[in-house]
Protein backbone atom coordinates (compact mmCIF):
# COMPACT_ATOMS: atom_id res chain seq x y z
CA UNK A 1 0.00 0.00 0.00
CA UNK A 2 1.19 3.55 -1.08
CA UNK A 3 0.97 6.65 1.32
CA UNK A 4 2.71 9.86 0.92
CA UNK A 5 3.36 11.79 4.19
CA UNK A 6 4.27 15.47 4.78
CA UNK A 7 8.01 15.74 6.26
CA UNK A 8 7.26 17.39 9.96
CA UNK A 9 9.10 19.54 11.69
CA UNK A 10 10.20 16.50 13.95
CA UNK A 11 12.12 15.33 11.12
CA UNK A 12 13.87 18.17 10.77
CA UNK A 13 15.71 18.14 13.39
CA UNK A 14 15.98 14.41 14.29
CA UNK A 15 15.59 12.87 11.18
CA UNK A 16 13.95 10.50 8.97
CA UNK A 17 13.77 6.77 10.36
CA UNK A 18 14.03 4.36 7.32
CA UNK A 19 15.67 6.78 5.10
CA UNK A 20 18.18 4.88 2.53
CA UNK A 21 21.81 5.10 4.23
CA UNK A 22 20.64 6.77 7.32
CA UNK A 23 23.25 7.08 9.75
CA UNK A 24 26.00 6.24 6.97
CA UNK A 25 29.37 8.18 6.50
CA UNK A 26 29.44 8.98 2.48
CA UNK A 27 31.81 6.48 1.31
CA UNK A 28 34.18 8.43 -1.42
CA UNK A 29 33.95 5.05 -3.51
CA UNK A 30 30.46 5.38 -3.88
CA UNK A 31 31.18 8.58 -6.25
CA UNK A 32 28.03 10.37 -7.30
CA UNK A 33 24.84 7.84 -6.66
CA UNK A 34 23.36 5.98 -10.21
CA UNK A 35 20.18 6.69 -11.67
CA UNK A 36 16.91 6.42 -9.63
CA UNK A 37 18.59 5.66 -6.55
CA UNK A 38 18.30 7.58 -3.15
CA UNK A 39 21.76 8.88 -2.06
CA UNK A 40 22.84 9.30 1.48
CA UNK A 41 20.62 12.02 1.86
CA UNK A 42 22.27 14.82 4.07
CA UNK A 43 19.21 16.38 5.35
CA UNK A 44 17.52 14.02 6.69
CA UNK A 45 20.00 10.50 6.78
CA UNK A 46 22.61 12.06 8.82
CA UNK A 47 22.26 13.32 12.40
CA UNK A 48 25.27 15.19 12.24
CA UNK A 49 24.23 18.00 10.57
CA UNK A 50 25.23 21.53 10.90
CA UNK A 51 24.32 23.83 7.91
CA UNK A 52 20.53 22.83 7.59
CA UNK A 53 18.70 23.54 10.80
CA UNK A 54 18.25 26.92 10.76
CA UNK A 55 16.98 27.09 7.08
CA UNK A 56 14.83 24.27 7.10
CA UNK A 57 12.77 25.52 10.47
CA UNK A 58 12.66 28.59 8.90
CA UNK A 59 10.98 27.37 5.53
CA UNK A 60 8.88 25.25 7.38
CA UNK A 61 7.09 27.49 9.92
CA UNK A 62 6.63 29.98 7.02
CA UNK A 63 5.04 27.46 4.14
CA UNK A 64 3.96 25.15 6.63
CA UNK A 65 6.37 22.09 4.96
CA UNK A 66 8.95 21.20 3.05
CA UNK A 67 8.50 18.21 1.75
CA UNK A 68 6.86 14.88 1.13
CA UNK A 69 7.69 11.43 1.90
CA UNK A 70 6.43 8.36 -0.09
CA UNK A 71 6.38 4.87 1.38
CA UNK A 72 5.45 1.24 -0.16
CA UNK A 73 4.06 -0.92 1.98
CA UNK A 74 5.95 0.84 5.02
CA UNK A 75 9.24 0.96 3.23
CA UNK A 76 10.46 4.72 1.91
CA UNK A 77 10.67 4.65 -1.81
CA UNK A 78 10.26 8.37 -2.43
CA UNK A 79 11.27 12.07 -1.47
CA UNK A 80 10.44 15.21 -2.43
CA UNK A 81 11.83 18.53 -1.47
CA UNK A 82 10.62 22.28 -1.88
CA UNK A 83 10.96 25.48 -1.28
CA UNK A 84 9.85 29.14 -1.95
CA UNK A 85 11.76 30.69 -5.05
CA UNK A 86 13.21 33.38 -2.85
CA UNK A 87 14.93 31.07 -1.00
CA UNK A 88 15.75 28.60 -3.65
CA UNK A 89 17.47 31.76 -5.09
CA UNK A 90 19.18 32.90 -1.57
CA UNK A 91 21.23 29.24 -1.80
CA UNK A 92 21.92 28.75 -5.52
CA UNK A 93 19.12 26.59 -6.57
CA UNK A 94 18.32 25.79 -10.21
CA UNK A 95 15.49 28.72 -10.63
CA UNK A 96 14.07 30.04 -13.76
CA UNK A 97 15.77 33.24 -14.96
CA UNK A 98 12.46 34.44 -16.69
CA UNK A 99 10.32 34.45 -13.71
CA UNK A 100 11.04 37.57 -10.72
CA UNK A 101 7.69 36.41 -8.94
CA UNK A 102 9.99 34.89 -6.14
CA UNK A 103 6.99 35.41 -3.30
CA UNK A 104 4.65 33.07 -4.93
CA UNK A 105 6.65 30.58 -7.10
CA UNK A 106 7.69 27.24 -5.50
CA UNK A 107 10.88 25.24 -6.56
CA UNK A 108 11.40 21.91 -6.25
CA UNK A 109 15.14 21.02 -5.24
CA UNK A 110 14.80 17.39 -4.81
CA UNK A 111 12.46 15.16 -6.72
CA UNK A 112 13.79 11.19 -6.42
CA UNK A 113 12.28 7.65 -6.51
CA UNK A 114 14.24 4.66 -5.75
CA UNK A 115 15.56 2.42 -8.85
CA UNK A 116 13.04 -0.27 -8.06
CA UNK A 117 9.87 1.50 -7.78
CA UNK A 118 10.70 3.59 -10.85
CA UNK A 119 7.80 4.18 -13.22
CA UNK A 120 5.15 3.67 -10.78
CA UNK A 121 3.69 7.17 -10.55
CA UNK A 122 5.21 7.64 -7.50
CA UNK A 123 6.98 10.76 -9.00
CA UNK A 124 3.85 12.27 -10.08
CA UNK A 125 1.88 11.36 -6.93
CA UNK A 126 4.18 13.84 -5.05
CA UNK A 127 3.68 16.31 -7.84
CA UNK A 128 0.01 16.36 -7.33
CA UNK A 129 0.23 16.99 -3.30
CA UNK A 130 2.84 20.13 -4.29
CA UNK A 131 0.34 21.21 -6.66
CA UNK A 132 -2.37 21.06 -3.95
CA UNK A 133 -0.28 22.55 -1.39
CA UNK A 134 0.48 25.71 -3.46
CA UNK A 135 -3.41 25.53 -4.51
CA UNK A 136 -4.23 26.00 -0.75
CA UNK A 137 -1.10 28.36 0.38
CA UNK A 138 -1.09 30.69 -2.18
CA UNK A 139 1.78 29.60 -4.25
CA UNK A 140 1.23 30.16 -8.27
CA UNK A 141 3.72 28.59 -9.60
CA UNK A 142 6.03 25.59 -9.25
CA UNK A 143 9.87 25.44 -10.94
CA UNK A 144 12.18 22.59 -10.99
CA UNK A 145 15.18 21.47 -13.23
CA UNK A 146 14.46 18.83 -15.53
CA UNK A 147 16.40 16.51 -17.87
CA UNK A 148 15.53 17.33 -21.37
CA UNK A 149 16.55 14.00 -22.72
CA UNK A 150 14.09 11.37 -23.44
CA UNK A 151 12.57 8.89 -20.34
CA UNK A 152 14.74 6.51 -19.82
CA UNK A 153 18.07 8.93 -20.64
CA UNK A 154 17.89 10.56 -18.00
CA UNK A 155 20.37 9.46 -16.22
CA UNK A 156 20.73 10.61 -12.66
CA UNK A 157 18.62 14.08 -13.55
CA UNK A 158 14.92 14.26 -12.87
CA UNK A 159 12.99 13.46 -16.15
CA UNK A 160 10.66 16.19 -17.40
CA UNK A 161 8.37 13.10 -18.27
CA UNK A 162 6.74 12.89 -14.66
CA UNK A 163 5.41 16.59 -15.34
CA UNK A 164 4.64 17.48 -19.08
CA UNK A 165 1.02 15.53 -17.90
CA UNK A 166 0.47 18.01 -15.18
CA UNK A 167 0.87 20.98 -17.71
CA UNK A 168 4.54 22.20 -17.05
CA UNK A 169 6.65 23.89 -20.45
CA UNK A 170 10.13 23.95 -20.66
CA UNK A 171 12.01 26.95 -20.46
CA UNK A 172 14.77 27.05 -23.42
CA UNK A 173 16.17 30.08 -21.89
CA UNK A 174 16.92 28.71 -18.22
CA UNK A 175 19.42 26.05 -17.94
CA UNK A 176 19.07 24.43 -14.74
CA UNK A 177 21.91 22.82 -13.16
CA UNK A 178 25.16 24.49 -13.72
CA UNK A 179 27.38 21.65 -14.17
CA UNK A 180 24.86 19.72 -16.53
CA UNK A 181 24.22 20.82 -19.87
CA UNK A 182 21.33 18.52 -20.55
CA UNK A 183 18.88 20.43 -18.04
CA UNK A 184 16.67 23.05 -18.32
CA UNK A 185 14.07 24.90 -15.69
CA UNK A 186 10.22 23.57 -16.60
CA UNK A 187 7.42 25.58 -15.04
CA UNK A 188 3.36 25.59 -14.65
CA UNK A 189 0.76 27.79 -13.16
CA UNK A 190 -1.24 26.81 -10.50
CA UNK A 191 -5.01 27.54 -10.88
CA UNK A 192 -5.79 29.19 -6.92
CA UNK A 193 -8.80 28.11 -5.23
CA UNK B 1 54.52 28.41 -0.63
CA UNK B 2 54.27 28.60 3.23
CA UNK B 3 50.16 27.59 4.27
CA UNK B 4 49.47 31.04 5.30
CA UNK B 5 49.89 31.67 1.57
CA UNK B 6 47.12 29.33 0.58
CA UNK B 7 43.50 30.44 1.38
CA UNK B 8 40.95 28.20 1.10
CA UNK B 9 37.02 29.36 1.19
CA UNK B 10 34.09 27.29 0.75
CA UNK B 11 30.18 28.41 -0.03
CA UNK B 12 28.13 26.36 1.55
CA UNK B 13 25.08 25.52 -0.34
CA UNK B 14 23.21 24.62 2.51
CA UNK B 15 20.61 22.14 0.76
CA UNK B 16 21.83 18.99 0.73
CA UNK B 17 25.21 17.69 0.58
CA UNK B 18 27.26 20.02 2.46
CA UNK B 19 28.12 18.41 5.76
CA UNK B 20 29.26 15.69 3.65
CA UNK B 21 31.81 18.37 1.85
CA UNK B 22 32.64 20.13 4.93
CA UNK B 23 33.61 17.09 6.77
CA UNK B 24 35.79 16.64 3.60
CA UNK B 25 37.24 19.36 3.03
CA UNK B 26 38.26 20.31 6.77
CA UNK B 27 40.29 16.94 6.86
CA UNK B 28 41.92 18.14 4.03
CA UNK B 29 42.46 21.65 5.24
CA UNK B 30 44.10 19.92 8.44
CA UNK B 31 45.96 17.73 6.49
CA UNK B 32 47.82 20.52 4.92
CA UNK B 33 47.70 23.01 8.12
CA UNK B 34 45.21 25.06 5.92
CA UNK B 35 42.66 27.76 7.85
CA UNK B 36 39.25 26.90 5.93
CA UNK B 37 36.62 29.52 6.13
CA UNK B 38 33.29 28.48 5.22
CA UNK B 39 30.86 31.11 4.76
CA UNK B 40 26.91 29.71 4.50
CA UNK B 41 24.66 30.92 1.71
CA UNK B 42 21.65 30.61 3.91
CA UNK B 43 23.08 33.14 6.39
CA UNK B 44 24.55 35.70 4.06
CA UNK B 45 22.53 38.72 3.66
CA UNK B 46 22.49 41.19 0.70
CA UNK B 47 23.94 43.85 2.87
CA UNK B 48 26.69 41.93 4.11
CA UNK B 49 28.38 41.06 0.91
CA UNK B 50 30.71 44.22 0.62
CA UNK B 51 32.87 42.52 3.82
CA UNK B 52 33.13 39.11 1.76
CA UNK B 53 36.15 37.88 -0.44
CA UNK B 54 35.67 39.56 -3.57
CA UNK B 55 35.13 35.74 -5.70
CA UNK B 56 32.69 34.92 -2.74
CA UNK B 57 30.48 38.24 -3.53
CA UNK B 58 30.89 38.36 -6.95
CA UNK B 59 29.60 34.46 -7.00
CA UNK B 60 26.93 34.68 -4.58
CA UNK B 61 25.66 37.94 -6.31
CA UNK B 62 25.17 35.88 -9.86
CA UNK B 63 23.34 33.19 -8.18
CA UNK B 64 20.74 35.25 -6.52
CA UNK B 65 20.45 37.56 -9.58
CA UNK B 66 19.62 34.14 -11.44
CA UNK B 67 22.23 35.06 -14.49
CA UNK B 68 24.02 31.67 -13.46
CA UNK B 69 22.49 28.23 -13.43
CA UNK B 70 22.33 26.70 -9.92
CA UNK B 71 22.99 23.56 -8.38
CA UNK B 72 22.52 22.39 -4.67
CA UNK B 73 26.66 21.74 -4.61
CA UNK B 74 29.30 23.90 -2.47
CA UNK B 75 31.61 25.86 -4.22
CA UNK B 76 35.33 25.97 -3.02
CA UNK B 77 37.93 28.61 -3.81
CA UNK B 78 42.19 28.43 -3.67
CA UNK B 79 43.68 31.39 -3.69
CA UNK B 80 40.12 32.57 -4.88
CA UNK B 81 40.17 29.99 -8.16
CA UNK B 82 36.69 28.31 -8.38
CA UNK B 83 36.08 24.81 -7.68
CA UNK B 84 32.53 23.15 -7.97
CA UNK B 85 31.91 20.44 -5.66
CA UNK B 86 29.90 18.42 -8.35
CA UNK B 87 31.69 15.43 -9.32
CA UNK B 88 32.25 13.24 -6.01
CA UNK B 89 35.03 12.46 -5.32
CA UNK B 90 36.71 13.86 -8.37
CA UNK B 91 36.49 17.42 -6.92
CA UNK B 92 38.87 16.76 -3.97
CA UNK B 93 40.91 15.01 -6.04
CA UNK B 94 41.17 18.89 -8.11
CA UNK B 95 41.49 20.53 -4.83
CA UNK B 96 44.32 18.66 -2.87
CA UNK B 97 46.41 18.77 -6.04
CA UNK B 98 45.95 22.32 -6.65
CA UNK B 99 46.49 22.52 -2.65
CA UNK B 100 49.69 20.45 -3.04
CA UNK B 101 51.04 23.14 -6.19
CA UNK B 102 50.63 25.90 -4.10
CA UNK B 103 52.55 24.32 -1.36
CA UNK B 104 54.94 22.79 -3.43
CA UNK B 105 54.34 19.21 -1.75
CA UNK B 106 54.82 15.96 -3.23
Amino acid sequence: MRTIRAITKRQILEGIDGHPFAEVEWNPTWGNPPPGQLIPCNMFGISKRKYQYAMWTEVFDEVGGIGFLTYEDGKLVGQMIFLPKKYARRIGLPTSRTNENLESTMVIGCLVVVREHLNEGIASAMIRELMSLCRNHGFRRIETSVDVRPPGKAEGNTSFFPFRKFGFTIDETSQGWESRPETRMCSCHILQV
Amino acid sequence: MKPGKVKVDLLINPFCLCDRDFTRLSRLCEKYALKLNAYNLWDIDDGDLVGFPAHVSALVRELRSGERAGSVYSTVFINGERIPINAWHESFRVIESKIMVLLGAK
